[in-house]
């Protein structure tokens, strides 16, 4: 019994050993081969930090929220173990959590499913499929300038606007602001949960966006004009198209 | 599809694919290409060179689908091989079922064989007959009795699992109905809630954890409860 105790953690030290030395020579390897190097998260880490379950991880692999390539297999010590690209499958999760209370699993797969992401649409077909007014659309083109090919990105910004400009929330004048937020933060918008929020007061407008924003208070006498989470409005408008 | 019209075999022949609203072969059929129809019943034998679309499909002799097959309903009785991928919505098997790529769909009842290269998807996976899984097997609800014979998974992973061994001749007294009762041989399992019994594993992962009898079990990972039954063998057990 005690030969055994002695003898257990000294193996154990030299597999841990190797297991570095092995780790260390393959990140060396790895990082003169390629120049990124993503982290890796075991599932367990992963499960515990997103406070998921096995079922829920694996439901959402069936309904397709997690592509088949994210699920990277390794061996460890103690078989072969799965891991998952750290940041991607973190965002991923978020999203999921997010938006599953609004929309079935089947509805989030056909947002996750990339060919959406790539889709254009031209001018008049947007207009056809009733997604925009003529109205804003020829507003839009007088102040983007762009060209006839709507990707993702403008059709949610032309479909802000029309939402906006549709409810007689706002004029033209506030409209060209918003496009113009909309413009400047492209980054954020296609990363982050945002809304649009428009206040006026003593008839002075102006227009924010707030990012990953829980509660906000304004100073008394300005009014709150419209609030539009562009997640939702994407979610919309994915839903519009297909 | 308004002037699909019905294809019958009886006796043998080869025929072109395409839209049919009722396939049924009785003797011996091959269809060359696609098929799409809304009910396709195989009483012979079949073979389909290509892919398969159909709502329903009922098969007691034996049939071969080269390509894909994509069915609501299915019911086989007899044999069946598919080439390529299988969705196959409700899906209950009595006879055998082989799979060459990867099988998914809603409910699986399974009181015969099945034998899939891929992975295995279902929302209720239910099966009291065998299994050969050279993938995944996941599924919400994963209902396995050990009656026949062996089955095999390289991993199961999902909701609730539930693995019993079969049932027994005479109530009540451990005379197994079969000479020697299956086992359930698998590298990994996970899930939210586990019960095993007369299976054989590397990991077991999940949140509760029950291990039966007869298990031989290498590691078990829980978070909230491990019971295990004092016939089962267990390595090596570290609680999250």
């Amino acid at each position: 019994m005690s030969y055994e105790l002695r003898i257990y953690p000294v193996n154990k030290i030299l597999q841990f050993f190797f297991t570095c030395v092995t780790l260390l020579c393959y990140a060396v390897i790895q990082k003169g081969v390629m120049t990124m190097s993503e982290e890796l998260i075991s599932k367990k880490d992963l499960l515990e930090l997103a406070g998921i379950s096995y079922g829920q991880l694996y439901r959402w692999k069936r309904k397709d929220l997690i592509p088949e390539e994210w699920f990277v297999r390794k061996s460890t010590f103690t078989g072969q173990e799965t891991f998952f690209p750290k940041e991607k499958i973190l965002e991923r999760i978020i999203k999921i959590q997010t938006m599953k209370e609004n929309l079935s699993l089947d509805e989030l797969a056909d947002m996750f499913s990339p060919n959406i992401k790539n889709m254009e649409f031209e001018k008049d077909e947007l207009i056809k499929r009733n997604i925009v007014s003529t109205t804003v659309m020829n507003f839009y083109m007088e102040n983007e300038k762009g060209g006839q090919k709507f990707n993702i990105l403008r059709m949610l910004e032309i479909f802000v606007l029309e939402k906006l400009l549709q409810s007689g929330d706002i004029n033209l004048d506030e409209a060209k602001t918003v496009l113009e937020v909309l413009k400047a933060n492209t980054q954020s918008i296609q990363q982050k949960s945002c809304d649009i929020l428009i206040t006026r007061k003593l008839g002075v407008s102006s227009c924010f966006l707030l990012v990953n924003a829980e509660d906000i208070y304004v100073e008394k006498g300005t009014k709150i004009v419209s609030q539009v989470s562009l997640m939702t409005s994407m979610e919309e408008l994915k839903a519009k198209l297909l | 599809m308004k002037n699909s019209s019905n294809l019958i075999i009886n006796g043998s022949g080869s025929y072109p694919g395409g839209h049919y609203e009722k396939i049924s072969i009785r003797g011996e059929g091959n269809i060359v290409n696609d098929i799409d129809c809304s009910i396709f019943r195989v009483y012979g034998t079949s073979e389909a060179r290509e892919n398969v679309k159909t709502r329903t499909a009922k098969i007691l002799g034996e049939a071969e689908v080269k390509g894909n097959v994509e069915a609501k309903e299915m019911l086989v009785m007899g044999t069946m091989t598919i080439g390529g991928k299988a969705k196959l919505e409700k899906m209950r098997i009595f006879g055998t079922l082989e799979v060459e790529d990867s099988l998914y769909g809603d409910t699986a009842i399974i009181k015969g064989g099945i034998k899939v290269k891929g992975n295995v998807e279902y929302e209720k996976f239910d099966s009291s007959g065998g299994f050969e899984i050279k993938g995944l097997l996941s599924a919400d609800t994963v209902k396995i009795v050990m009656s026949y014979g062996d089955s095999f998974a390289e991993e199961i992973g999902g909701g609730k699992i539930t693995v019993k061994k079969g049932s027994w001749l005479i109530p009540f007294t451990n005379i197994s109905l079969s000479k020697r009762s299956g086992y359930l041989d698998t590298k990994t399992i996970e899930g939210d809630e586990i019960y095993l019994e007369n299976t054989k594993a590397g990991i077991v992962r999940g949140n509760k954890v029950e291990i039966g009898p007869g298990c031989e079990i290498g590691l078990v990972e829980y978070r909230t409860d491990l019971s295990h039954d004092p016939r089962a063998i267990i390595k090596t057990k570290t609680k999250i």
